[in-house]
């Protein structure tokens, strides 16, 4: 493990709170310049909070959410450590419960893993985002990898999440040699097997290049997600990333 | 003595109503104070595939200025074409670079303009403002738009002289 990534690590996790350190204030903001860990946040037509108590059971959390009707909203935090990472690994928790009900055209990205390098008009290498099912009775995750040669050239899949708090892991692995499906984006909810991933899409992604940066947040939502889904708070906590090693929890 | 009038000059070169033409972060056409552009994002191109942490697969039309007092707001009017597929038409305002890894400082929509002011425009900043489709729309959502710069942007000659 990288040096920089492991402190990065423990910066991120230290904004969000750690597990048992009761004693720490929370930050004024999210962002180094406000006491905390992200490079920067971005909120047009959204809010990005600090709020008390934790997911996990610590001191504090990330609150964002959507404030305006309009395209191109967001709410979301960004981490600018990575460097053309050709392997990233990254944990976090969410709680999207304050939504309500949600559809199935009612979607916003909540993770995104993004490469300086982009090809074939894709750029977010590995992107993460909550919607409804069809019967907008629970939260599925929408999971897209850079994946060349497939439509859009993406590749993609879906899980369903539990209500409550989730824990999401990803590991993403760029592809050796172009027209070698040996990338991979594996993802684990609520699972702590590291052997069994809960989806994993094996990808051709050499021609992208590594991670540079992540966001979490809101971003990239829907026309009818803003419309439904205005200053209801996603919460986030607990973020960690890595290059080889399995997180867990 | 030879006097040119800038202001008009400026004006006959931008283009008192600018026709976007291949309009892209690497040849972003400069967009004046006062002044009104249009497009048509169905000819243009996905030059940029994300605004930062924001998937963007709809095509973008790119224009820039260097700021200098800037105080404006700029907003922008659809077509009715129905390939915009009842998607809304954007405008993004990006710091330099302007590159998939930039995150827009403002934007506007229909009816909610962009402000273009001293902190994000700060004097002597290349800012590129881009006109899109919505982020959360489909990829193949495109049209026609108008934007209208109300204000100043770069530095507005009025006249010059010589001798």
């Amino acid at each position: 493990m990288n040096t920089k990534m492991k402190v990065l690590s423990l910066a991120l996790v230290g904004l969000a709170g750690f597990a048992g350190s009761a004693m720490a204030a929370c930050p004024a903001g999210p962002t180094t310049a406000e006491g905390g860990a992200w490079t920067a946040k971005s909120n047009l037509g959204g809010a990005v909070a600090i709020s008390t108590t934790g997911l996990d059971g610590s001191e504090c959390k990330l609150d964002t959410s959507i404030t305006t009707n309009g395209p191109g909203v967001n709410a979301f935090v960004r981490d600018d450590s990575p460097e053309n990472e050709a392997r990233y690994r990254a944990q976090f928790l969410v709680n999207a419960d304050a939504l309500g009900a949600q559809s199935s055209i009612q979607g916003a990205q909540v993770f995104g893993a993004s490469t300086s390098a982009p090809a074939n008009s894709v750029a977010i290498v590995a992107r993460l985002a909550i919607t409804g099912n069809l019967q907008s009775t629970g939260r599925i995750l929408n999971i897209t990898t850079a994946c060349a040669g497939q439509p859009g050239n993406i590749c993609s899949a879906t899980t369903p999440l539990a209500a409550g708090v989730n824990t999401i892991e990803i590991d993403w692995k760029k592809g050796s040699a172009a027209g070698t499906a040996d990338g991979y984006l594996k993802v684990w909810v609520n699972n702590n097997n590291e052997a069994q991933p809960t989806v994993n899409l094996p990808s051709d992604s050499a021609v992208w290049g590594g991670v540079d940066f992540a966001g979490l947040g809101l971003s990239t939502v829907s026309p009818d997600f803003r419309a439904q889904h205005l200053n209801q708070i996603v919460n986030f906590d607990k973020f960690d990333s890595r290059r080889q090693t399995f997180i867990g929890f | 003595m030879k006097k040119m009038i800038l202001a008009a000059s400026t004006a006959l070169a931008l283009g008192a109503v600018g026709q976007a033409m291949a309009q892209t972060c690497a040849s972003p056409t400069p967009i004046a104070s006062d002044s009104v552009v249009q497009g048509d994002l169905c000819t243009a191109t996905n030059d940029l595939p994300a605004y930062g942490n924001t998937a963007s697969p709809q095509n973008e039309i790119v224009y820039s200025f260097t700021a200098q007092n800037a105080a404006a707001t700029i907003s922008v009017t659809q077509g009715g074409e129905g390939t915009w597929g009842g998607a809304q038409a954007a405008v993004f305002l990006l710091p330099a670079p302007c590159a998939t890894t930039t995150d827009p400082t403002a934007f506007g929509f229909a009816g909610t303009p962009m402000t273009i002011d001293g902190t994000n425009s700060p004097d002597g900043s290349v800012r590129y403002v881009v006109f899109t489709a919505d982020p959360g729309a489909a990829a193949a959502a495109c049209g026609t738009f108008t934007g209208t710069v109300t204000g100043t942007l770069p530095v507005k000659l009025q006249s010059f002289s010589v001798g």
